[in-house]
C-alpha cells in the first residue's frame, strides 16, 4: 500500500520558499553592500534628476561677496573662489557625470558585445584580427588612451565620452566573446542533432541572455570606472572645462584652496565621485558574487 | 579494548547545512561501524551523503555545516569533541582519506616524489634525503613502474591512475588504523579500476588497517567488500555482510538498487514509479526518508524513524515493512 | 617552454607594432588638425602653412607613416614644442623620477596587499576581513587626485608630517650625482645622508597616496587567490598527512595563487602609470607624468605621443615579463 499523505516539511508556509521573487529578496537581503549601494545610488539619481531643482542657488552665478565662506547652514557645502554654492554646482554636475557615465558604457557595450559575438561565434581569420586589436587597444592604461584620444581630438563632451568608450570597449569583446564560445561548445552539439538547417539565429537568441549577465556585471563596474576617468580628465584640463559643472573640474578648481586652507572646495565634489563610484562598485561586486555559478549551489 | 569494539563506530550523527534561512538535516541519525582489519562498503547514490559522512569524520566540514548531535568514536576518542589541533594530530596517523578528483588532490606546483617525501618527513621526522629515497621505494611499492623518474614528475604529466596510486602512497607514508576511499576509481579505466583495488587491499595486508569505501557501485562492492551499507538521503538503509546482502537484501531500497537482481519468483512492485527525488519533500520527512519512492510504505514510515534491527547476526535493516516485500519473510 | 617563450615574444612584437600604428592613427588620422590647434584660430593662413610644413603635415598619409615608423626605428620621438629638445631626451632624463615613484608605491602596494590579503583570507567573514573587503572596494572607486588632495591637506598642512609637495627635494638641498637617476637609490650609493632623508621624506607621501589606490586590486586578488586556494583539494590532503598550517599557507596555497595575483601586478602598472599623471602633477614630481601634463596644456603633439609610445611599450614589455615568469613559476606552463 503507498500512502497518498505528503507530508510538510518543518517550517514550510506552502512552498513560498520555491518562488523566485522569495528567493531573489532573500539573496538581496544576504548581501547588505548591493542594499547599500543601490541605496546610494538610488540618492545619487534623485539628486540628479530632482536636484538641480531644489537647490536655491545657480550653478553658474558668481557672488564675490560671499567667496571662500566654510560649510554652513546656508551653504551646507560651502562656497567657492568666486561665491559660488558649492552644493549647487555639485548637483547640477552630477547631471553631467552621470550622463557621460551612461552614454560611455551604452556604447562600449552596444558595439563591444556586437563585436564579441561575431567574433566568438564565425572565428577564423576575423577573429584572430579582432583580438589582435583588442590587445593592442588593452595595451595602453585605460586613463592614458582616453587621454591622448581626448587630447587629438579637442575639448568637448561627446569627445570625452567616445574617448572612453574606446578604452572600454575591449572588455566587452571579450567578454563576450568567452561566453560564445563556450556556448557554442555546449549547444553545437544541441544543434547538431536537431533538423540539419537549425536556424543560427535561435542560437544567437540563446546566447544573448547568457552573456548579458557578465556584461551587466562589466557594466556596471565600467559605470564606476567611467566616471572616475571623466573626472580624471577634466581635472587635468581636458575634455570638459571651467565654468561647467563637472565634479573634475570643481575638484580642480578648488585645489588651489587646499594650500590657503579651504578645504571644502576641493573635498565635497571628491567625495561625492568617490561615493557615487563606490556605490556602481558595490552593486557590481556584489552582482558579481550573486550571479557566478557558486552562488547557485545555494 | 577488545579486539571486538570496532575501529570506528559513529552513533546517531545529524549533520544540517543552511539552505535560504532554513537548515536541511543532510546527514540524519546516521549510524555505523566499520572493525579492525575490515573492508566495508557505504553505498549510495550520488547526494546520500557518504561523502559528507566521510568528511566529517575526517574533520573537514565547510564552515555553513553543522552538526546537529551524535558522535564518532574512533579508538576511544570522539572525534566530534576534539579541537582543531586534537583533530589535526589525529588526521594522518589514525585516518586518512583519499579523494574523489585524484588529480586535483595534489598539488600541480610539486613534484610527486616531492609530495610523497614530505609526508613520510613529517609522519616519521626523517631527513630530506631518506624521505625522498623512501618515498620512491613507496611509489614502486604501489606499482608505479620507473618510479625513480615519475617521481621527478608532476602531477599533470601523470596519468590519474599514476596521481591515484600517488596519493595511495602518500597515505601509506601515514600508516592510518583507518583509510576512507571515497569513489577512488571515479573516471578511470575498469583495467586501472581493479589495479586501484588490489593495491588498496595491499594497502591492507601491509598494514592492518581498516578500509571503508564509499561508492555508487554495487558491483565493486560484491568484489571487494566484506560488509556492506547502505545509505539513502542521510540516513542508513541496511547493512549486513556482503554474502548476506546479496543473497537476501532485506531493505526496498536495497532491492530497488539490485534492480536486476530481483529473482522472478517473488512479486515485487518495479522500481519505475520512484522519480528524481525531491529534495524539499525528502529532507523535511520525520520517519524514513525513502518512503516517498518506497513500493512498499506504510503510513508510520513518514512518521517515525525505523530503528535498526537485528535480522540475523550481523544483518541490521531500518525498516517498518521489510516483511512486507518478502511476503511471509524466510 | 621554448615554444611558449618565442610565442609570448611574437605576440609582444605584434602588439607594439599595433601599438606603434595606433599612436600613428589618434595622432594623425584622427580629426583635428594638431597645427590649427597649435597656432589657434586666429592665424594667418601662411603661417598654418608653415607650421603644417614644420609638422610633416603636409606630406601623404602614407609617407608620414614611413617617416614615422623609420624615425621611431632610430630612437628619434620627434621635437618637443615646449622644451625644443627631442622628446625621448626629455623622457630619458624624467624617467628615474617616475620609476622611483613608482617603484616605491608598488613596493609598498605588494607588501600591504599580500598581508591583508593574506590574513583576510584565513580569517574569512571575520569583521576584519569584512574590513578589508570595504577597503578593496573603497580603493578601486577613490578618485586619485582627490585622495591626493586629501592627503597633503591632512598630512602636509594640518600635521606636517609630510614634506611639502613641491617636487622631489627641498629648495635649497642638492641633488645627488646621478648614477641611476633615482634619489634614494643615488644618494644611498654615494653616502649622502642629507639628500637621502630629504628625497625619503618628499617621496613619502606621493608614493603612499599612489599605493593606497594601487593596493586595492593587489589585496583584492591576493585573498580571492588564497580563498580559492585554501578550499582547494590538495590542501585536504596536505592536512590529512599533517602539514603545519604555516607551510600549507606559504608553500602551497600562495605559489599556487601566484599566476592571478601577477596577472594583477601586470594590470596594476597600468593604473600605475596612469595615476602618475596625476599625482605628478600635483606634487610637482618632474617625471613624464607631469611632462605629459604640460605637454597637454601646451599641445606638444609630439611630445604627447612619445609619452604613449613609452608608456605603452613599457606595459607590452611588462605584461611579456610577466608571462614568462608565468612560466618559470609554474611548471604546468614550463612543461606543458
Amino acid at each position: 500500500m503507498v500512502s497518498e499523505a505528503v507530508v510538510k516539511p518543518k517550517g514550510e508556509r506552502g512552498g513560498v520558499r520555491d518562488s523566485r521573487a522569495w528567493r531573489t529578496w532573500y539573496v538581496l537581503r544576504s548581501h547588505p553592500s548591493m542594499i547599500a549601494g543601490l541605496v546610494v545610488l538610488a540618492i545619487v539619481l534623485f539628486v540628479t534628476i530632482a536636484g538641480p531643482s531644489l537647490v536655491p542657488y545657480k550653478p553658474l552665478k558668481t557672488d564675490p561677496e560671499n567667496r571662500l565662506l566654510p560649510p554652513s547652514a546656508m551653504h551646507p557645502m560651502g562656497t567657492d573662489a568666486f561665491g559660488r554654492d558649492i552644493l549647487s554646482r555639485v548637483v547640477h554636475g552630477a547631471r553631467l557625470d552621470l550622463f557621460i557615465a551612461f552614454s560611455v558604457v551604452a556604447i562600449a557595450l552596444g558595439i563591444g558585445v556586437l563585436v564579441g559575438m561575431f567574433s566568438g561565434y564565425y572565428g577564423g581569420k576575423a577573429d584572430d584580427i579582432i583580438m589582435r586589436i583588442t590587445d593592442v587597444i588593452l595595451a595602453f592604461p585605460s586613463f592614458i588612451l582616453a587621454l591622448a584620444i581626448t587630447a587629438i581630438l579637442g575639448n568637448s563632451i561627446p569627445n570625452v565620452i567616445i574617448a572612453i568608450a574606446v578604452a572600454y570597449i575591449p572588455y566587452f569583446v571579450r567578454l563576450t566573446r568567452g561566453e560564445v564560445l563556450s556556448a557554442k561548445e555546449r549547444d553545437y552539439a544541441e544543434a547538431a542533432r536537431c533538423v540539419g538547417n537549425s536556424n543560427w539565429r535561435i542560437i544567437y537568441l540563446h546566447l544573448l541572455p547568457n552573456c548579458l549577465t557578465p556584461a551587466l556585471v562589466q557594466a556596471t563596474l565600467c559605470l564606476g570606472w567611467a566616471i572616475l576617468d571623466a573626472s580624471g580628465l577634466a581635472f587635468l584640463g581636458l575634455g570638459i572645462r571651467p565654468p561647467t559643472p563637472e565634479w573634475g573640474v570643481l575638484v580642480s578648481e578648488g585645489s588651489r584652496d587646499i594650500i590657503s586652507g579651504q578645504w571644502w572646495t576641493s573635498f565635497f565634489p571628491g567625495a561625492v565621485i568617490v561615493l557615487t563610484a563606490f556605490a556602481f562598485n558595490l552593486i557590481g561586486d556584489s552582482l558579481r558574487d550573486v550571479t557566478s555559478p557558486t552562488e547557485a549551489v545555494q | 579494548m577488545t579486539q571486538d569494539t570496532p575501529l570506528l563506530d559513529i552513533r546517531s550523527l545529524s549533520v544540517s547545512f543552511p539552505r535560504y534561512d532554513q537548515r536541511v538535516r543532510v546527514l540524519d541519525r546516521v549510524s555505523f561501524s566499520v572493525g579492525r582489519g575490515a573492508f566495508v562498503g557505504l553505498v549510495g547514490e550520488s547526494g546520500s551523503g557518504k561523502t559528507l559522512s566521510s568528511l566529517t569524520t575526517m574533520g573537514f566540514l565547510p564552515p555553513s555545516a553543522r552538526v546537529d548531535g551524535g558522535e564518532i568514536w574512533l579508538n576511544g576518542q570522539n572525534l566530534l569533541a576534539l579541537s582543531p589541533e586534537e583533530m589535526s594530530k589525529v588526521r594522518g596517523r589514525k585516518v586518512a582519506m583519499i579523494f574523489q578528483s585524484t588529480r586535483s588532490a595534489l598539488n600541480p606546483m610539486m613534484r610527486a616524489g616531492d609530495q610523497v617525501a614530505r609526508a613520510i618527513r613529517i609522519q616519521k621526522g626523517v631527513g630530506r634525503k631518506e624521505a625522498y629515497a623512501e618515498a620512491v621505494q613507496l611509489l614502486r611499492q604501489v606499482g608505479i613502474a620507473d618510479a625513480e623518474k615519475r617521481a621527478r614528475a608532476y602531477p599533470h604529466q601523470l596519468s590519474g591512475g599514476m596521481c591515484q596510486r600517488v596519493l595511495v602512497a602518500m597515505m601509506l607514508a601515514c600508516r592510518p588504523s583507518l583509510l576512507i576511499a571515497d569513489e577512488p576509481t571515479t573516471g578511470l579505466d575498469v583495467t586501472i579500476q581493479a589495479q586501484i583495488f588490489e593495491m588498496i587491499r595491499e594497502v591492507q595486508r601491509e598494514t592492518g588497517a581498516s578500509i571503508l569505501l564509499i561508492t555508487h557501485d554495487l558491483g565493486v562492492v560484491a568484489e571487494t567488500c566484506q560488509r556492506v551499507v547502505v545509505m539513502y538521503a542521510g540516513q542508513i538503509m541496511e547493512s549486513a555482510s556482503v554474502a548476506s546482502l546479496f543473497a537476501r537484501p532485506l531493505h526496498p531500497y536495497t532491492r530497488m538498487l539490485m534492480g536486476s537482481v530481483l529473482r522472478v519468483d517473488r512479486r515485487v512492485e518495479p522500481p519505475g514509479a520512484a522519480s528524481v527525488m525531491k529534495e524539499e519533500v525528502t529532507y523535511g520527512i520525520v520517519g524514513c526518508r525513502f518512503a516517498p519512492r518506497c513500493p512498499v510504505a506504510l503510513p508510520v514510515c513518514w512518521e517515525q524513524k525505523p530503528q535498526a534491527e537485528v535480522v540475523e547476526n550481523d544483518h541490521q535493516v531500518a525498516c517498518h515493512n521489510w516483511r512486507g516485500v518478502h511476503g511471509t519473510g524466510h | 617552454m621554448r615554444r611558449y617563450v618565442l610565442r609570448r615574444l611574437a605576440l609582444a612584437f605584434v602588439t607594439l607594432c599595433g601599438v606603434v600604428i595606433v599612436v600613428f592613427i589618434i595622432t594623425r588620422i584622427l580629426p583635428g588638425n594638431p597645427a590649427a590647434v597649435r597656432v589657434g584660430p586666429y592665424a594667418k593662413p601662411e603661417l598654418l602653412a608653415q607650421i603644417e610644413k614644420e609638422m610633416g603635415l603636409d606630406k601623404p598619409l602614407p609617407v608620414q607613416f614611413v617617416d614615422y615608423v623609420a624615425k621611431l626605428a632610430r630612437g628619434d620621438m620627434g621635437k618637443s614644442w615646449r622644451t625644443g629638445q627631442p622628446v625621448q631626451k626629455d623622457l630619458w632624463q624624467r624617467l628615474p623620477a617616475t620609476l622611483e615613484l613608482a617603484l616605491a608605491a608598488t613596493l609598498i602596494a605588494i607588501f600591504a596587499g599580500v598581508i591583508l590579503g593574506i590574513l583576510a583570507a584565513l580569517f574569512h567573514n571575520s569583521w576584519f576581513d569584512h574590513v578589508v573587503r570595504i577597503f578593496t572596494i573603497f580603493g578601486a572607486s577613490t578618485a586619485l587626485f582627490w585622495l591626493a588632495l586629501v592627503f597633503i591637506f591632512v598630512f602636509y598642512y594640518r600635521l606636517g608630517w609630510a614634506a611639502s609637495p613641491l617636487g622631489r627635494l627641498t629648495v635649497g638641498i642638492e641633488a645627488p650625482a646621478r648614477i641611476t637617476g633615482m634619489f634614494i637609490v643615488d644618494s644611498a650609493l654615494t653616502g649622502n645622508t642629507v639628500a637621502l632623508k630629504d628625497s625619503l621624506h618628499h617621496l613619502a607621501l606621493p608614493a603612499f597616496t599612489l599605493a593606497f589606490v594601487v593596493s586595492a586590486p593587489i589585496t583584492k586578488i591576493v585573498r580571492a587567490g588564497m580563498l580559492d586556494q585554501l578550499n582547494a583539494d590538495y590542501i585536504r590532503t596536505a592536512k590529512t598527512i599533517g602539514v603545519p598550517m604555516r607551510e600549507i599557507l606559504w608553500r602551497d596555497a600562495l605559489r599556487n595563487a601566484m599566476i592571478p595575483i601577477l596577472t594583477t601586478i601586470g594590470i596594476v602598472f597600468g593604473y600605475l602609470m596612469a595615476g602618475n599623471v596625476l599625482v605628478e602633477m600635483i606634487f610637482a614630481w618632474p617625471g613624464i607624468g607631469s611632462y605629459a601634463w604640460m605637454a597637454l596644456l601646451n599641445k606638444d603633439f609630439e611630445a604627447i605621443q612619445g609619452f604613449v609610445l613609452l608608456i605603452a611599450a613599457m606595459y607590452v614589455f611588462l605584461n611579456l615579463a610577466i608571462d614568462l615568469l608565468y612560466s618559470v613559476i609554474d611548471p604546468r606552463i614550463r612543461l606543458g
